[in-house]
Protein backbone atom coordinates (compact mmCIF):
# COMPACT_ATOMS: atom_id res chain seq x y z
CA UNK A 1 0.00 0.00 0.00
CA UNK A 2 1.46 3.35 -0.94
CA UNK A 3 2.27 6.20 1.39
CA UNK A 4 -0.35 8.45 -0.22
CA UNK A 5 -3.09 5.87 0.38
CA UNK A 6 -2.04 5.63 4.00
CA UNK A 7 -2.19 9.38 4.38
CA UNK A 8 -5.67 9.44 2.87
CA UNK A 9 -6.78 6.73 5.27
CA UNK A 10 -5.29 8.69 8.15
CA UNK A 11 -7.45 11.66 7.19
CA UNK A 12 -10.58 9.51 6.99
CA UNK A 13 -9.87 7.92 10.39
CA UNK A 14 -9.37 11.33 11.98
CA UNK A 15 -12.56 12.74 10.51
CA UNK A 16 -14.48 9.64 11.57
CA UNK A 17 -13.19 9.95 15.12
CA UNK A 18 -14.46 13.50 15.30
CA UNK A 19 -17.79 12.60 13.78
CA UNK A 20 -18.38 9.52 15.90
CA UNK A 21 -17.30 11.20 19.11
CA UNK A 22 -19.78 13.93 18.35
CA UNK A 23 -22.70 11.48 18.43
CA UNK A 24 -24.85 11.33 21.60
CA UNK A 25 -23.52 14.60 22.93
CA UNK A 26 -26.08 16.96 24.37
CA UNK A 27 -25.76 20.72 24.91
CA UNK A 28 -25.19 20.18 28.64
CA UNK A 29 -22.19 17.91 28.22
CA UNK A 30 -20.89 19.53 25.07
CA UNK A 31 -17.65 20.84 26.63
CA UNK A 32 -16.43 17.58 28.25
CA UNK A 33 -17.42 15.71 25.11
CA UNK A 34 -15.38 18.07 22.97
CA UNK A 35 -12.36 17.46 25.20
CA UNK A 36 -12.87 13.71 24.92
CA UNK A 37 -13.18 14.04 21.16
CA UNK A 38 -9.89 15.92 20.98
CA UNK A 39 -8.15 13.27 23.09
CA UNK A 40 -9.53 10.40 21.04
CA UNK A 41 -8.64 12.13 17.79
CA UNK A 42 -5.15 12.85 19.08
CA UNK A 43 -4.68 9.21 19.99
CA UNK A 44 -6.01 8.02 16.64
CA UNK A 45 -3.69 10.37 14.77
CA UNK A 46 -0.74 9.22 16.86
CA UNK A 47 -1.44 5.53 16.22
CA UNK A 48 -2.12 6.09 12.54
CA UNK A 49 1.03 8.16 12.07
CA UNK A 50 3.09 5.41 13.66
CA UNK A 51 1.45 2.93 11.31
CA UNK A 52 2.24 5.13 8.31
CA UNK A 53 5.87 5.49 9.38
CA UNK A 54 6.23 1.77 9.92
CA UNK A 55 4.56 0.90 6.65
CA UNK A 56 6.42 3.48 4.58
CA UNK A 57 9.72 2.15 5.92
CA UNK A 58 8.77 -1.33 4.78
CA UNK A 59 7.60 -0.05 1.40
CA UNK A 60 10.82 1.78 0.64
CA UNK A 61 13.19 -0.88 1.89
CA UNK A 62 13.86 -3.41 -0.84
CA UNK A 63 13.47 -3.36 -4.58
CA UNK A 64 11.20 -0.91 -6.38
CA UNK A 65 10.84 -2.31 -9.89
CA UNK A 66 9.80 1.05 -11.29
CA UNK A 67 13.29 2.40 -10.63
CA UNK A 68 14.88 0.19 -13.29
CA UNK A 69 15.57 1.62 -16.72
CA UNK A 70 13.29 0.63 -19.59
CA UNK A 71 14.55 -2.56 -21.28
CA UNK A 72 16.87 -3.39 -18.37
CA UNK A 73 15.51 -6.94 -18.57
CA UNK A 74 14.82 -9.24 -21.48
CA UNK A 75 11.61 -10.48 -19.85
CA UNK A 76 9.32 -9.20 -17.13
CA UNK A 77 10.79 -9.83 -13.67
CA UNK A 78 9.06 -12.71 -11.93
CA UNK A 79 8.84 -13.80 -8.30
CA UNK A 80 10.11 -17.30 -7.62
CA UNK A 81 10.77 -19.48 -4.60
CA UNK A 82 14.40 -19.32 -3.54
CA UNK A 83 16.68 -20.17 -0.65
CA UNK A 84 19.37 -17.91 0.73
CA UNK A 85 22.89 -19.12 1.35
CA UNK A 86 21.95 -19.11 5.04
CA UNK A 87 19.22 -21.62 4.28
CA UNK A 88 16.21 -19.30 4.57
CA UNK A 89 13.37 -20.17 2.21
CA UNK A 90 11.95 -16.98 0.76
CA UNK A 91 10.66 -15.30 -2.40
CA UNK A 92 13.06 -13.76 -4.89
CA UNK A 93 12.80 -11.51 -7.87
CA UNK A 94 14.20 -13.26 -10.89
CA UNK A 95 15.77 -10.79 -13.29
CA UNK A 96 16.96 -11.93 -16.70
CA UNK A 97 19.21 -9.60 -18.65
CA UNK A 98 21.08 -9.64 -21.94
CA UNK A 99 24.35 -8.69 -20.27
CA UNK A 100 24.30 -5.19 -21.73
CA UNK A 101 23.47 -1.84 -20.16
CA UNK A 102 19.99 -0.69 -21.19
CA UNK A 103 19.79 2.59 -23.02
CA UNK A 104 23.38 3.06 -24.12
CA UNK A 105 26.24 1.54 -26.10
CA UNK A 106 29.17 0.77 -23.82
CA UNK A 107 32.72 1.94 -24.62
CA UNK A 108 35.10 3.27 -25.74
CA UNK A 109 37.84 1.56 -23.75
CA UNK A 110 41.38 1.58 -25.17
CA UNK A 111 42.87 4.47 -27.13
CA UNK A 112 44.44 3.51 -30.45
CA UNK A 113 47.54 5.69 -30.56
CA UNK A 114 49.74 7.37 -27.98
CA UNK A 115 48.46 10.77 -29.10
CA UNK A 116 44.77 9.95 -28.55
CA UNK A 117 42.84 12.15 -26.15
CA UNK A 118 40.50 11.20 -23.32
CA UNK A 119 37.52 11.10 -25.68
CA UNK A 120 38.96 8.07 -27.47
CA UNK A 121 39.66 6.01 -24.35
CA UNK A 122 37.88 5.10 -21.14
CA UNK A 123 39.06 4.97 -17.55
CA UNK A 124 41.06 2.89 -15.10
CA UNK A 125 41.63 2.70 -11.36
CA UNK A 126 44.06 5.25 -10.01
CA UNK A 127 47.19 3.60 -8.65
CA UNK A 128 46.39 4.89 -5.18
CA UNK A 129 43.14 2.93 -5.24
CA UNK A 130 41.13 5.95 -4.30
CA UNK A 131 39.19 8.83 -5.76
CA UNK A 132 38.06 9.11 -9.37
CA UNK A 133 39.12 6.89 -12.27
CA UNK A 134 42.01 8.15 -14.36
CA UNK A 135 41.52 8.79 -18.07
CA UNK A 136 43.12 6.21 -20.36
CA UNK A 137 44.63 8.62 -22.84
CA UNK A 138 47.44 7.88 -25.27
CA UNK A 139 49.71 9.72 -22.89
CA UNK A 140 48.60 7.54 -19.98
CA UNK A 141 49.55 4.42 -21.96
CA UNK A 142 52.84 6.07 -22.94
CA UNK A 143 53.69 6.79 -19.31
CA UNK A 144 52.66 3.52 -17.71
CA UNK A 145 56.26 2.70 -16.81
CA UNK A 146 56.61 5.80 -14.71
CA UNK A 147 53.03 5.60 -13.41
CA UNK A 148 53.60 2.12 -12.00
CA UNK A 149 57.33 2.63 -11.49
CA UNK A 150 58.12 -0.45 -13.58
CA UNK A 151 60.16 -0.25 -16.79
CA UNK A 152 58.61 -3.37 -18.26
CA UNK A 153 55.35 -1.69 -19.21
CA UNK A 154 55.11 -1.33 -23.00
CA UNK A 155 51.57 -1.33 -24.33
CA UNK A 156 52.47 0.44 -27.55
CA UNK A 157 54.71 0.02 -30.55
CA UNK A 158 57.43 2.69 -30.19
CA UNK A 159 57.93 2.81 -33.96
CA UNK A 160 54.32 3.38 -34.94
CA UNK A 161 52.98 4.72 -31.63
CA UNK A 162 50.04 2.38 -32.05
CA UNK A 163 48.62 0.96 -28.86
CA UNK A 164 48.37 -2.80 -28.52
CA UNK A 165 44.82 -3.81 -27.65
CA UNK A 166 42.73 -6.96 -27.87
CA UNK A 167 41.16 -6.37 -31.26
CA UNK A 168 39.53 -9.77 -31.80
CA UNK A 169 37.29 -12.16 -29.91
CA UNK A 170 40.18 -14.63 -29.60
CA UNK A 171 42.33 -11.94 -28.05
CA UNK A 172 39.53 -10.95 -25.69
CA UNK A 173 39.08 -14.56 -24.58
CA UNK A 174 42.81 -15.00 -24.08
CA UNK A 175 43.24 -11.80 -22.14
CA UNK A 176 40.05 -11.15 -20.16
CA UNK A 177 40.76 -13.70 -17.46
CA UNK A 178 43.01 -13.79 -14.39
CA UNK A 179 45.55 -16.11 -16.02
CA UNK A 180 46.21 -13.92 -19.05
CA UNK A 181 47.70 -15.92 -21.91
CA UNK A 182 51.29 -14.94 -22.56
CA UNK A 183 50.69 -13.67 -26.08
CA UNK A 184 48.16 -11.17 -24.74
CA UNK A 185 50.36 -9.69 -22.04
CA UNK A 186 51.34 -6.07 -22.66
CA UNK A 187 47.89 -5.28 -24.04
CA UNK A 188 45.11 -2.88 -23.28
CA UNK A 189 42.16 -5.26 -22.90
CA UNK A 190 38.77 -4.57 -24.38
CA UNK A 191 35.94 -6.88 -25.38
CA UNK A 192 32.87 -6.12 -27.42
CA UNK A 193 29.29 -7.10 -26.69
CA UNK A 194 29.24 -8.81 -30.09
CA UNK A 195 31.62 -11.43 -28.67
CA UNK A 196 28.88 -12.74 -26.38
CA UNK A 197 27.10 -15.92 -27.42
CA UNK A 198 23.85 -15.38 -29.31
CA UNK A 199 21.84 -16.88 -26.46
CA UNK A 200 23.84 -15.11 -23.74
CA UNK A 201 21.79 -14.07 -20.73
CA UNK A 202 22.29 -13.34 -17.06
CA UNK A 203 19.86 -14.33 -14.33
CA UNK A 204 19.81 -12.57 -10.98
CA UNK A 205 17.90 -13.84 -7.96
CA UNK A 206 17.42 -11.23 -5.25
CA UNK A 207 15.16 -11.52 -2.17
CA UNK A 208 11.92 -9.59 -2.58
CA UNK A 209 12.01 -8.68 1.10
CA UNK A 210 15.53 -8.16 2.45
CA UNK A 211 16.38 -10.47 5.34
CA UNK A 212 18.92 -9.06 7.84
CA UNK A 213 21.65 -11.67 8.21
CA UNK A 214 22.89 -13.02 11.52
CA UNK A 215 26.41 -12.28 10.24
CA UNK A 216 27.42 -9.99 7.43
CA UNK A 217 28.24 -11.76 4.17
CA UNK A 218 31.17 -11.48 1.79
CA UNK A 219 30.63 -9.62 -1.46
CA UNK A 220 31.38 -11.62 -4.59
CA UNK A 221 28.85 -9.84 -6.76
CA UNK A 222 27.61 -6.62 -5.24
CA UNK A 223 24.27 -6.41 -7.03
CA UNK A 224 22.46 -5.15 -10.09
CA UNK A 225 22.50 -1.62 -11.53
CA UNK A 226 19.33 0.16 -12.60
CA UNK A 227 20.26 -0.45 -16.24
CA UNK A 228 20.34 -4.24 -15.64
CA UNK A 229 24.13 -4.57 -15.61
CA UNK A 230 25.95 -6.42 -12.87
CA UNK A 231 27.55 -4.39 -10.10
CA UNK A 232 30.56 -6.64 -9.86
CA UNK A 233 32.80 -7.60 -6.98
CA UNK A 234 36.38 -6.36 -6.77
CA UNK A 235 38.49 -6.72 -9.91
CA UNK A 236 41.59 -8.97 -9.60
CA UNK A 237 43.97 -6.07 -9.94
CA UNK A 238 47.12 -7.99 -9.06
CA UNK A 239 46.53 -10.50 -11.85
CA UNK A 240 45.69 -7.78 -14.36
CA UNK A 241 48.67 -5.57 -13.66
CA UNK A 242 50.92 -8.58 -13.08
CA UNK A 243 50.36 -9.53 -16.73
CA UNK A 244 51.10 -5.97 -17.83
CA UNK A 245 47.57 -5.43 -18.98
CA UNK A 246 44.97 -2.77 -18.36
CA UNK A 247 41.40 -4.12 -18.29
CA UNK A 248 40.06 -0.80 -19.53
CA UNK A 249 36.68 0.49 -18.39
CA UNK A 250 34.51 2.82 -20.37
CA UNK A 251 33.80 6.21 -18.85
CA UNK A 252 30.93 4.64 -16.92
CA UNK A 253 33.30 2.33 -14.99
CA UNK A 254 32.32 -0.93 -16.70
CA UNK A 255 33.61 -3.37 -19.27
CA UNK A 256 32.70 -6.63 -20.99
CA UNK A 257 33.85 -10.20 -20.60
CA UNK A 258 32.23 -13.22 -22.19
CA UNK A 259 31.07 -14.68 -18.86
CA UNK A 260 29.48 -11.69 -17.22
CA UNK A 261 28.67 -9.54 -20.21
CA UNK A 262 28.91 -5.84 -19.47
CA UNK A 263 29.49 -5.24 -15.76
CA UNK A 264 30.51 -2.35 -13.56
CA UNK A 265 33.53 -2.16 -11.27
CA UNK A 266 32.88 1.42 -10.29
CA UNK A 267 30.14 3.94 -10.63
CA UNK A 268 30.65 7.31 -12.26
CA UNK A 269 27.03 8.39 -12.56
CA UNK A 270 25.85 6.41 -15.61
CA UNK A 271 23.55 4.18 -13.59
CA UNK A 272 22.16 6.95 -11.39
CA UNK A 273 18.38 7.03 -11.05
CA UNK A 274 16.81 9.83 -13.08
CA UNK A 275 14.57 10.63 -10.13
CA UNK A 276 16.27 12.73 -7.46
CA UNK A 277 15.29 12.43 -3.84
CA UNK A 278 13.20 15.22 -2.27
CA UNK A 279 15.39 15.25 0.82
CA UNK A 280 18.68 15.74 -1.03
CA UNK A 281 19.77 12.16 -0.35
CA UNK A 282 22.22 10.53 -2.76
CA UNK A 283 20.58 8.97 -5.82
CA UNK A 284 19.81 5.29 -6.19
CA UNK A 285 22.18 3.42 -8.52
CA UNK A 286 20.95 -0.16 -8.11
CA UNK A 287 20.17 -2.92 -5.66
CA UNK A 288 22.55 -5.12 -3.71
CA UNK A 289 22.50 -8.91 -3.87
CA UNK A 290 20.58 -8.95 -0.58
CA UNK A 291 17.85 -6.66 -1.92
CA UNK A 292 18.80 -3.47 -0.12
CA UNK A 293 19.15 -0.26 -2.14
CA UNK A 294 22.56 0.97 -3.26
CA UNK A 295 22.98 4.74 -3.42
CA UNK A 296 25.67 7.00 -4.80
CA UNK A 297 28.55 8.01 -2.56
CA UNK A 298 27.60 11.68 -2.32
CA UNK A 299 24.34 13.50 -1.68
CA UNK A 300 22.93 16.43 -3.64
CA UNK A 301 25.33 18.79 -1.85
CA UNK A 302 28.34 16.63 -2.69
CA UNK A 303 28.71 15.36 0.85
CA UNK A 304 29.41 11.79 1.87
CA UNK A 305 27.12 9.96 4.27
CA UNK A 306 28.33 9.75 7.84
CA UNK A 307 27.72 6.94 10.30
CA UNK A 308 28.06 4.11 7.78
CA UNK A 309 28.46 0.62 9.19
CA UNK A 310 31.24 -1.73 8.10
CA UNK A 311 29.27 -2.76 5.01
CA UNK A 312 28.94 0.93 4.03
CA UNK A 313 25.28 0.87 5.01
CA UNK A 314 22.96 2.83 7.24
CA UNK A 315 19.28 3.13 8.09
CA UNK A 316 16.95 6.08 7.73
CA UNK A 317 13.19 6.55 7.97
CA UNK A 318 12.67 6.94 4.23
CA UNK A 319 14.82 4.20 2.72
CA UNK A 320 15.23 1.80 5.63
CA UNK A 321 18.58 0.02 5.50
CA UNK A 322 20.60 0.97 2.41
CA UNK A 323 24.18 1.23 1.17
CA UNK A 324 26.36 4.05 -0.14
CA UNK A 325 28.95 2.99 -2.72
CA UNK A 326 32.65 3.78 -2.44
CA UNK A 327 34.59 6.11 -4.75
CA UNK A 328 35.28 4.92 -8.34
CA UNK A 329 38.90 3.86 -7.80
CA UNK A 330 38.37 1.99 -4.54
CA UNK A 331 37.67 -1.23 -6.49
CA UNK A 332 34.51 -2.00 -4.53
CA UNK A 333 30.96 -0.82 -4.21
CA UNK A 334 30.15 -1.95 -0.69
CA UNK A 335 32.10 -3.63 2.10
CA UNK A 336 29.88 -6.58 2.95
CA UNK A 337 26.29 -7.77 2.73
CA UNK A 338 24.01 -6.79 5.60
CA UNK A 339 21.33 -9.20 4.47
CA UNK A 340 21.05 -12.76 3.28
CA UNK A 341 21.65 -13.35 -0.40
CA UNK A 342 21.41 -16.10 -2.97
CA UNK A 343 25.10 -16.54 -3.57
CA UNK A 344 26.14 -19.33 -5.85
CA UNK A 345 29.49 -18.34 -7.22
CA UNK A 346 27.76 -15.97 -9.60
CA UNK A 347 26.59 -13.60 -6.97
CA UNK A 348 22.91 -12.89 -7.11
CA UNK A 349 22.68 -14.88 -10.28
CA UNK A 350 21.93 -18.11 -8.52
CA UNK A 351 20.50 -20.88 -10.61
CA UNK A 352 16.85 -20.29 -11.34
CA UNK A 353 14.36 -23.11 -11.08
CA UNK A 354 15.10 -25.44 -13.94
CA UNK A 355 18.82 -24.89 -14.09
CA UNK A 356 21.51 -22.37 -14.79
CA UNK A 357 21.21 -20.66 -18.13
CA UNK A 358 24.38 -18.72 -18.18
CA UNK A 359 27.29 -21.08 -18.31
CA UNK A 360 30.33 -21.64 -16.16
CA UNK A 361 31.52 -19.47 -13.30
CA UNK A 362 33.07 -16.18 -14.32
CA UNK A 363 36.74 -15.66 -14.91
CA UNK A 364 36.67 -11.97 -14.73
CA UNK A 365 39.75 -10.09 -15.67
CA UNK A 366 38.36 -7.09 -14.02
CA UNK B 1 74.91 -36.69 -24.78
CA UNK B 2 72.56 -38.55 -22.46
CA UNK B 3 69.19 -37.21 -21.36
CA UNK B 4 70.54 -36.84 -17.83
CA UNK B 5 73.39 -34.59 -19.00
CA UNK B 6 71.01 -32.42 -21.05
CA UNK B 7 68.75 -32.11 -18.04
CA UNK B 8 71.65 -31.14 -15.79
CA UNK B 9 72.62 -28.34 -18.16
CA UNK B 10 69.12 -27.13 -18.90
CA UNK B 11 67.83 -27.18 -15.35
CA UNK B 12 69.85 -24.23 -14.00
CA UNK B 13 68.91 -22.17 -17.08
CA UNK B 14 65.23 -23.01 -16.67
CA UNK B 15 65.40 -22.24 -12.96
CA UNK B 16 66.95 -18.85 -13.67
CA UNK B 17 64.28 -18.02 -16.26
CA UNK B 18 61.55 -19.09 -13.85
CA UNK B 19 63.04 -16.97 -11.08
CA UNK B 20 63.29 -13.93 -13.35
CA UNK B 21 59.72 -14.38 -14.57
CA UNK B 22 58.44 -14.81 -11.02
CA UNK B 23 60.25 -11.69 -9.89
CA UNK B 24 58.96 -9.75 -12.88
CA UNK B 25 55.36 -10.65 -12.19
CA UNK B 26 55.71 -10.13 -8.46
CA UNK B 27 57.33 -6.74 -8.85
CA UNK B 28 54.48 -5.61 -11.09
CA UNK B 29 52.16 -6.12 -8.14
CA UNK B 30 53.57 -3.16 -6.30
CA UNK B 31 51.49 -0.09 -6.81
CA UNK B 32 48.30 -2.07 -7.38
CA UNK B 33 45.23 0.09 -6.80
CA UNK B 34 44.07 -1.85 -3.79
CA UNK B 35 47.60 -2.36 -2.47
CA UNK B 36 47.31 0.17 0.32
CA UNK B 37 43.90 -1.14 1.33
CA UNK B 38 45.32 -4.67 1.41
CA UNK B 39 48.40 -3.69 3.40
CA UNK B 40 46.21 -1.90 5.93
CA UNK B 41 44.63 -5.23 6.85
CA UNK B 42 47.77 -7.33 7.00
CA UNK B 43 47.83 -9.32 10.24
CA UNK B 44 44.35 -8.10 11.09
CA UNK B 45 41.04 -9.85 11.40
CA UNK B 46 37.62 -9.17 9.93
CA UNK B 47 35.94 -6.07 11.35
CA UNK B 48 39.12 -4.71 12.92
CA UNK B 49 39.69 -0.99 12.42
CA UNK B 50 42.08 0.02 9.64
CA UNK B 51 43.25 3.08 7.74
CA UNK B 52 45.49 3.96 4.82
CA UNK B 53 46.59 6.93 2.76
CA UNK B 54 45.00 7.36 -0.65
CA UNK B 55 45.57 9.96 -3.35
CA UNK B 56 47.05 13.27 -2.14
CA UNK B 57 47.73 11.56 1.20
CA UNK B 58 44.03 11.69 1.99
CA UNK B 59 43.13 9.40 4.86
CA UNK B 60 40.84 6.41 4.33
CA UNK B 61 39.41 5.00 7.56
CA UNK B 62 37.31 1.85 7.88
CA UNK B 63 37.32 -1.79 8.88
CA UNK B 64 38.82 -4.94 7.38
CA UNK B 65 36.41 -6.99 5.27
CA UNK B 66 36.77 -10.01 2.99
CA UNK B 67 36.57 -8.95 -0.68
CA UNK B 68 35.82 -11.79 -1.27
CA UNK B 69 38.79 -13.84 -0.08
CA UNK B 70 41.35 -11.21 0.88
CA UNK B 71 40.98 -8.85 3.79
CA UNK B 72 40.75 -5.32 2.47
CA UNK B 73 40.33 -2.06 4.32
CA UNK B 74 36.78 -0.93 3.52
CA UNK B 75 36.35 2.76 4.15
CA UNK B 76 33.20 3.64 6.05
CA UNK B 77 34.03 7.21 6.95
CA UNK B 78 34.13 10.17 4.56
CA UNK B 79 37.54 10.65 2.95
CA UNK B 80 39.64 12.77 5.31
CA UNK B 81 41.06 15.40 2.97
CA UNK B 82 44.62 16.52 3.40
CA UNK B 83 44.83 20.27 3.77
CA UNK B 84 44.85 21.67 0.21
CA UNK B 85 47.90 23.83 0.80
CA UNK B 86 49.97 20.75 1.61
CA UNK B 87 49.55 19.48 -1.94
CA UNK B 88 52.90 19.71 -3.63
CA UNK B 89 53.71 20.90 -7.11
CA UNK B 90 55.24 17.50 -7.89
CA UNK B 91 51.96 15.76 -7.16
CA UNK B 92 50.15 18.02 -9.62
CA UNK B 93 52.79 17.56 -12.31
CA UNK B 94 52.90 13.75 -12.52
CA UNK B 95 49.28 13.02 -11.98
CA UNK B 96 47.22 11.60 -14.86
CA UNK B 97 44.00 13.39 -15.54
CA UNK B 98 41.12 12.16 -13.43
CA UNK B 99 37.56 12.04 -14.59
Amino acid sequence: MSLSIHKSLLGIVTLSAFALAGCNSTPSDAKPAATEVAKVAEKVVEVAETAVKTTSKTVNEGINLSMFVKDAFTSEPTIVDCETSAGTATKCYQFVTAGAPAGREPGPYCPRTTSDSAEVGGGWFSKEGSGDLVDITGEFILNLSSYYDDDKWMLYDPETNKIRYTATKAACLGAAKPDVEEEYMQNCIECELSYLDDDFSRTFLIPVTPIPAAETGRVSTAGIALDGSELSGSAPIDAILGAYTIAAFDDCGGHVNTHQGYHYHSTTGCSDAAEKSDDGHAVLIGYAADGYGMYAMKDAEGKEAIGLDECRGQTDDVRGYHYHVASPSENMFIGCLHGESIQSGRGPGGPPPGGRPDGPPPHDAG
Amino acid sequence: MTFKKVLNKALPVLATIAAVLTFSVASAHTGAPSGAALLACEAKQKSQACQYEGAHSDLYIGTCQYMPDQLLCVRNQPIQKKVESEKTETEEKHEPHKK
